[in-house]
């Protein structure tokens, strides 16, 4: 914490036309929340929006609205005004679809809007991705490549807010929800800043009639906030930068998942079991810090992960990881493509469809493709299994007991971390990696000793058990303010102590 | 209700406008229990982490060890050595690493006889700057040496643009307050060592995780970041060399290591540069003091001799003899004294190299110097 964090992995911010902006992008260099400018640029909103008065509500959502334009606008001005000008747009294509009786009028304002949408989101993300398989295509076969990619920056959490606002446009179609008529609060719901670059993923009708409601201070509110808070600081410090030395390796040595091919096997799979904990501390870390820093402000946002390593199956998983993804796809994707209702291999099509597209939404690569490949076969073949076991009750009650039990969590924790290995875009050193996880091989040993590692397995495993058993809870409750005081301190200083040198970018800022 | 609901504005969302009155809504008793409860748990919190904060911060500032192992592991050591032996003369050798694996204290107190300690309290990139830190923490200490061997390593005399090259490991959080106006006067660059320091006086948790990490749970950390390297010394401050041996090609390419480290800072050598006026000061506190001082070049392999530009060694040394001279502090020269094969990289001696070196110095300049000392 605290001057840990380099700059961000993708491109800096461009310059600025804007005198103003280029010192506001040096006052706020990254959208890193747990960095000490943005605590400073967190405390003074905080402090401004408490200070006017609560039947100033309005007044309130514009000064959180300018806040969040700020924040972003602090990494890139141009995109801040981008992503303001899309907002706009849906607002307004909402409000027409509202209004429209005709439904041809309102299927085209749809599609419009989902267009736009769909259209910023391919030519910032997938432009280059599709030119260069395209380009690839070619020179396989035998033909000069025709395109030269596009030098973009991809603007941070276009796919987080690109996704709201779709849901938002097709809800409002649906007639689920109104069409908001205040342009503040339809800002907020986009802009927010503890969820604009990377989610949760806010769906309109969760969002939208918190914005109307008075807010007062409320300190069981903010106790939760800033519980939530220094756990999401503290997975993200002291747990996934720590094992990003393991994956990606300390400035004297590169990691197993940066320089595969110069490392061991032990190495490597040690280096896949530090991914799989830290894509989920870093991720699980911001939605906290996302969760916490929004209660802060009386807002709530949706839950975004349950303890997703103790699934007993990869269905289950997708329960408990990223849920306000997995609900959306299943809500404006799986469904709408026929869900389950089709039969075995309609369904089998609609998962693969849905989990493919959800990999590619991750990242434009192959690499992400392939991800997502893998966990719709993970669970067309789970439902094939389920149906199996179905008439069996034996094999079920030996799947069911605590043995089994723990060997299904296992064995659903070894497919997702192996799942990982291709979690990324080069994908040539998935394969590299696969393939010395299976052939034995010699090489470098972990760029630390693996002993922080293992304590690390340990300490979450502990956590793990006294969260699902509810013993954490029991436990909280049970604890005297000055102790949970005590706890809450430990936690941050910790997270402190705990910190490697160089911090990371969040994983999921890229997507 | 529950703690965390709010009373809801039920606006329409089709009317233009409209006159909402929220009725107060009574808390009740539990409500308002539990709201205490939350607020005690946030300040307590709030208070705590301030607290332990501050503890540690004014620790820091009273605690070289806390804040600078490489200097507090070496007093440490040190301070067993005074306590254990009371009465005896105290030869002390500051210094780089240079000094940390080339001055065998045992060998030295062997070659001399009588009751003499000789302790080595060099530390890795310690150049001038970091040799008056340090000799100043010792006297305030009341460790007065009856003899101060003061290492003078041509490459951090260097005055780059940038200020002196010691600056990049002696940093700000290695400091307590009055040593940052110091080092900040001979050339370091306060946009880097204040911020630093201050941070490690507000957010010590923070900014001297290595430093306790380090002590605590090294393994935990890179080698580099373990702020060790005074631990592993023997009880008169000498650092075991990493290698024994080494084979030719090896050598090469540690030789050609050291170039690319030191080939562009011995051109900025220059006797009127920052790093040399704390060698001024420094020296000029030892006169003050009547401490009994010693200025030493280092053995030097023909590889590390060559890297010279040309004309530069003997200007360096020609100012650096002077600049002894004004402080009665004379410049011993053993660039040359050992051969290339008693160091591994052309300036770090091997443990043989060590012993040679240091028979040499002890007789040719400490125990002369000892015998004219009051």
């Amino acid at each position: 914490m605290f001057a840990t964090t380099p700059p961000p992995t993708p491109p800096a911010a461009p310059e600025s036309a804007f005198a103003y902006f280029r010192w506001l992008h040096e006052l706020l260099p990254e959208p890193f929340f747990q960095t000490q400018p943005f605590l400073m640029f967190f405390a003074a909103v905080l402090a401004g929006y408490w200070l006017i008065p609560r039947r100033r509500n309005t007044a309130r959502v514009w000064w959180l609205v300018i806040a969040s334009f700020h924040f972003y606008a602090a990494w890139s001005a141009e995109l801040a005004f981008l992503v303001t000008a899309t907002t706009l747009a849906d607002f307004t294509l909402a409000r027409l679809m509202d209004a429209a009786t005709r439904p041809r009028v309102r299927k085209a304002l749809i599609l419009t809007s989902i267009g736009m949408n769909l259209g910023v989101l391919c030519y910032f993300k997938y432009q280059n991705f599709f030119l260069d398989s395209f380009n690839g295509l070619l020179t396989a076969g035998g033909y000069p490549a025709a395109f030269d990619t596009l030098k973009i920056i991809i603007p941070f959490g276009i796919s987080f807010y690109t996704f709201e606002a779709i849901s938002y446009a097709v809800d409002v179609y649906r007639g689920k929800i109104k069409a908001e008529r205040s342009l503040p609060h339809f800002l907020l719901f986009i802009l927010f800043f503890p969820h604009l670059v990377a989610g949760p993923i806010v769906r309109a009708g969760d969002f939208l009639h918190q914005t109307r409601r008075v807010k007062r201070w409320n300190w069981v509110r903010v106790q939760v906030g800033l519980q939530l808070f220094l756990l999401g600081v503290f997975k993200k410090l002291a747990i996934a930068d720590r094992m990003a030395v393991f994956t990606d390796g300390t400035g004297l040595q590169p990691g197993p998942l940066v320089a595969p091919e110069l490392h061991n096997t032990s190495a490597i799979w040690l280096a896949v079991l530090a991914f799989s904990i830290r894509i989920y501390a870093d991720f699980s870390g911001y939605s906290d810090m996302a969760v916490g820093l929004a209660h802060l402000f009386g807002f709530k946002l949706a839950r975004n992960f349950n303890l997703p390593y103790l699934a007993t199956n990869v269905a289950e998983f997708w329960h408990r990881w990223h849920i306000s993804l997995s609900t959306w796809l299943r809500d404006y994707l799986f469904i709408p493509l026929g869900g389950s209702r089709g039969g075995r291999w309609a369904t089998a099509r609609n998962l693969m469809i849905t989990m493919t597209l959800g990999g590619l939404w991750h990242g434009a690569a192959w690499g992400y493709v392939i991800w997502g490949v893998l966990h719709g076969g993970f669970l067309i073949a789970h439902r094939a299994f389920r149906d199996w076991c179905e008439p069996r009750p034996g094999v079920r009650a030996a799947l069911e007991s605590p043995l089994g039990t723990a060997w299904r969590v296992g064995f659903t924790f070894l497919c997702v971390s192996l799942a990982w290995v291709f979690f990324r875009p080069d994908i040539a050193g998935s394969w590299e990696i696969l393939h010395r996880l299976f052939v034995p091989h010699g090489g470098l040993s972990l760029p630390l000793h693996n002993r922080s590692l293992w304590y690390t397995v340990l300490f979450l495993l502990l956590c793990h058990v006294l969260w699902a058993k509810g013993w954490w809870q029991r436990m909280w409750d049970a604890a005297s303010p000055a102790a949970l005081g005590a706890a809450l301190a430990v936690c941050l200083t910790a997270a402190m102590l705990l910190a490697p040198q160089t911090g990371r970018t969040f994983i999921y800022f890229t997507f | 209700m529950t703690a965390l609901d709010e009373p809801r504005v039920a606006t329409e969302p089709r009317v233009k406008s409209v006159v909402v009155v929220v009725a107060p809504v009574a808390a009740t008793p539990e409500v308002k229990t539990r709201a205490s409860r939350s607020r005690r748990t946030v300040l307590l919190a709030l208070a705590v982490v301030v607290l332990a904060n501050a503890t540690l911060g004014v620790l820091g500032e009273y605690s070289p060890r806390l804040k600078d192992p490489a200097y507090g592991d070496k007093w440490a050591t040190l301070r067993r050595q005074l306590a254990a032996r009371p009465g005896d003369k105290l030869v002390l050798s500051l210094g780089s690493s240079r000094t940390l694996l080339g001055f065998h204290g045992q060998h030295a107190e062997n070659a001399l006889g009588g009751r003499v300690i000789a302790f080595n309290f060099g530390t890795p990139a310690a150049g001038p700057v970091t040799e008056l830190v340090y000799l100043r923490r010792l006297l305030d200490r009341g460790v007065t040496p009856d003899l101060l061997l003061v290492e003078v390593m041509p490459g951090l005399c260097a005055d780059g643009p940038t200020g002196p090259a010691e600056q990049l490991t002696l940093t700000g959080e290695r400091l307590c307050r009055r040593e940052v106006e110091t080092v900040e006067r001979y050339g370091f660059d306060p946009a880097a060592v204040r911020p630093a320091w201050r941070e490690s006086a507000y957010l010590p948790w923070s900014k001297l995780r290595f430093q306790l990490l380090g002590r605590v749970v090294p393994s935990w950390m890179p080698w580099n970041l373990r702020f060790d390297w005074s631990r592993g010394a023997d009880a008169h401050g000498w650092a075991t060399p990493p290698r024994q041996e080494i084979t030719p090609a090896e050598r090469a390419e540690r030789e050609a290591n050291a170039r690319a480290e030191y080939a562009g800072s011995l051109a900025n050598v220059s006797p009127d540069g920052r790093p040399f006026a704390a060698l001024r000061a420094l020296l000029g506190e030892c006169q003050q003091r009547r401490i009994p001082t010693r200025l030493v070049l280092y053995p030097e392999g023909s590889s590390f001799r060559a890297m010279y530009p040309a004309g530069t060694g003997e200007r360096f040394v020609a100012a650096v003899r002077r600049l002894g001279d004004e402080f009665a502090a004379p410049l011993t020269d053993a660039r040359d004294w050992l051969a290339d094969d008693d160091m591994y990289d052309g300036h770090h001696m091997f443990k043989a190299g060590a012993q040679t070196f240091t028979s040499r110095l002890s007789t040719d300049v400490i125990a002369p110097a000892l015998r004219r000392a009051p």
